[in-house]
């Protein structure tokens, strides 16, 4: 009823919408080095540009699994991108792939990181190796895809030097998902890139046109913006190693 | 990775140069970045593409160009001033700099703003006063409604495109590079929670009409702070995936106060803002809420138009008032009975001009506007009536001419004349003639 007395400038901030961005993260012995040192001072750069890209209603959250010889969650809960500190990583023994799809399938549920109440967009994933998996990632694969977070997430994936495409592709779905880079010349600018388009697209939505998003566990609307956005950026190569561009040499 | 860096002279359509004048940009996005410029001799924003699709699209580039020849609707655009010429395979466009205090709406909705320091800090976001609120409230309807006359459309409003000052209630209106007139589209995807459900179902392109639905989400989450559309139904659903967001966004969105499907109300916990706001606004302000995400969710047609919010905006200004105790409230449903206007908090009350449908409570420094005093006015800036006290008398309040023309004022069989920069006493009963047409009542008490 009106003739209340009230504040109408005392609010609460806005309900917002939780995207959670998993990052799995290849530190095995081979990413020792050049290629972590570009990892962590990238992540350490481009997270406070994401700070304002999904606008005042979402949270954007960031979970870090890396994987070697085990897995390991640089924090046991999901953070909010607005106070999250990057630890830095070190690299060293195997590449446990598997090891991390099922540790993600584990914490992809309503029971762990995307918990209700809140309301989540669909998640981003984001997994970054040099090389090949030493246990059975394939068969940890199938079982993470059955997860229905995972099916409608977003799964980009950033192999560098002598990967292994086909289980990125695996993961990812769709091969023009994987973005690759020879050299390791421009990691930075494709971990720059595939952060920021991925938490644009993952906290927009995308209603625009009609089709591609009859099925609740499709991601397919999500990976076309994504896919737009890439040649937005890189022209119509769709390898962007053919034209390395200048190498980010800050921060060693 | 700079486009540009300071003293590049970057030449314009129109002849003459923008100069740059700070090496970084001031800020960069998914489409291209912003520089600090110099353009006929004072600092500008020069908005420079880096996307391919905006600096290949011949399309898009004459859109801007049209507007720069048309020029701004009104004062409220960051309007595209000059369009540059080619440099390096793109172009760009001049436009003003926002004031540098000046908050962005989503800023706002947060209630504060993260610094760009490391660590990050928070500065609380807050309107001065709620006369500010309404007048930003106001300016954002009057701004599209100027848009909108000239058969343009704005497209993508979300909460990035508004620019306030949170001290005044002053916005300017950002992002004009996608205003096109009705029906041209350069595939701008909208931002979810703003965008009318025939854009979210891609059955319709952009335009007058949609612009209207976000335009009613953005007042929307300006008083009542939440999402008109985030219920319980839609909490249900846990993952808002891009088919959830079709359906509760596209398909059958539900407002939260639909008046008849209780299915999507707001949640405890979630939405405390709309929870405890809704009730406390009056009706006339609800219903078109309501018209706008009921009825016409899909009859597009009846959505309320910018001058309906305008009028039930220029009364609210007037309803809500001030107690000198500090108490704030809307005049409530009873004053008309009543013939005067109580403060809830501390109980003093106040004489009741009514001007049309408008309770104006008679507090000190309470005012009306052009709008409302003068016949076939639409100036609501300019105040022609205030409430003063007696220089003379402390305590006699009166209601002062600021208007140019006189008053003729009606009392129990008496007649007299109030001149402009003059002032008459406020007697419960007395009738004012603002001009030949347009008269207010200052209620009686029961
Ligand atoms: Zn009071």
């Amino acid at each position: 009823m009106t003739g209340e007395a009230f504040d109408p400038l005392e609010a609460e901030p806005i309900a917002r919408k939780r995207l959670v961005l998993f990052y799995l993260i290849d530190v095995s012995g081979s990413m020792d080095g050049q290629k972590i040192g570009v990892v962590n001072q990238v992540m350490e750069e481009v997270i406070p540009e994401i700070r304002n890209v999904g606008g005042a209603d979402s949270d954007i959250q960031l979970a870090v699994l890396t994987f070697s010889s085990g897995t390991s969650w640089m924090y046991p809960q999901p953070s909010s991108i607005e106070t999250f500190q990057w630890s830095r990583l070190s690299a060293d023994g195997m590449t446990s792939m598997g090891g991390a799809f099922l540790e993600l399938d584990n914490k992809m549920s309503r029971s762990a990181f995307l918990s209700a109440p809140h309301l989540s967009f669909a998640p981003v994933v984001f997994l970054l190796t040099d090389g090949y998996p030493t246990d059975d990632a394939l068969g940890a694969l199938e079982k993470l895809k059955l997860n229905r977070w995972f099916k409608s997430s977003l799964k980009v994936a950033l192999g560098i030097g002598d990967f292994d495409r086909d289980i990125l592709e695996a993961f990812t779905g769709n091969p023009e998902l994987v973005l690759s880079t020879a050299t390791g010349k421009n990691l930075a600018q494709l971990i720059r890139f595939a952060t920021i388009s991925s938490s644009t697209i993952g906290s927009r939505s995308m209603g625009y046109g009609s089709g591609g998003a009859d099925s609740e566990d499709s991601s397919a609307l999500k990976e076309k913006a994504f896919i737009d956005m890439k040649k937005d950026a890189f022209g119509d190569e769709q390898n962007p190693t053919v034209d390395d561009i200048d190498m980010d040499d800050s921060g060693w | 990775m700079s486009s540009f860096s300071s003293g590049d002279r970057i030449p314009l359509m129109t002849g003459g140069y923008a100069k740059v004048v700070r090496d970084a940009p001031l800020g960069s996005g998914g489409q291209g970045e912003v520089y600090l410029v110099e353009y006929k001799g004072t600092q500008h924003a020069l908005k420079w593409y880096t996307s391919l699709k905006m600096r290949t699209s011949v399309e898009f580039k004459e859109n801007i160009r049209k507007n720069v020849y048309d020029g701004a609707p009104s004062e409220r655009f960051a309007w595209p001033l000059d369009v540059t010429e080619d440099v390096n395979g793109s172009f760009g466009y001049v436009m003003r700099l926002l004031p540098k205090d000046n908050e962005e709406f989503s800023d706002f909705l947060r209630t504060y703003r993260i610094t760009k320091t490391e660590p990050p800090r928070r500065v609380p976001v807050k309107f001065a006063s709620f006369p500010c609120l309404i007048r930003a409230a106001i300016q954002v309807v009057d701004s599209f409604a100027a848009l909108h006359r000239v058969g343009k459309s704005y497209q993508d409003l979300n909460d990035g495109g508004i620019s306030m000052d949170m001290s005044t209630g002053d916005i300017i209106i950002c992002d004009c590079d996608n205003i096109a007139p009705d029906r041209t589209n350069f595939g701008i995807a909208g931002k979810q929670g703003y965008m009318a459900p025939e854009i979210v179902l891609g059955t319709k392109t952009p335009d007058v009409y949609s612009d209207r639905f976000s335009l009613a989400v953005i007042l929307f989450k300006l008083f009542f702070r939440d999402d008109p559309f985030w219920g319980a139904k839609v909490c249900k659903c846990c993952n808002l995936t891009d088919y959830n967001y079709r359906k509760y966004y596209g398909e059958e969105p539900v407002f939260i106060y639909h008046p008849t499907d209780s299915s999507n109300r707001p949640v405890e916990g979630i939405h405390d803002n709309v929870i405890r706001m809704w009730g406390r606004y009056p009706q006339y302000l609800k219903d078109l809420f309501t018209r706008a995400f009921v009825d016409g969710l899909k009859e597009t047609s009846k959505r309320p138009i910018e001058i309906e919010w305008m009028s039930a905006l220029i009364r609210l200004r007037s309803e809500s008032f001030m107690c000198s105790c500090g108490g704030f409230s809307f005049v409530s449903d009873d004053a008309e009975k009543s013939g005067e206007c109580t403060c809830p908090k501390c109980g003093r009350s106040y004489p009741v001009l009514m001007l049309g449908k408008t309770r104006l409570p008679l507090a000190k420094d309470a005012v009306a506007y052009s709008c409302q005093t003068r016949f076939g006015s639409d100036d609501f800036e300019k105040i022609t009536l205030k409430v003063v006290e007696n220089r003379l008398k402390q305590g006699l309040m009166g209601l002062k001419n600021l208007d140019d023309c006189d008053w003729e004022v009606f009392l129990d069989g008496t007649r007299k004349s109030v001149q402009p920069d003059k002032g008459t006493e406020i007697v419960p009963g007395m009738r004012i003639e603002f001009d030949r047409k347009t008269s207010g009542t200052v209620l009686r008490r029961n």
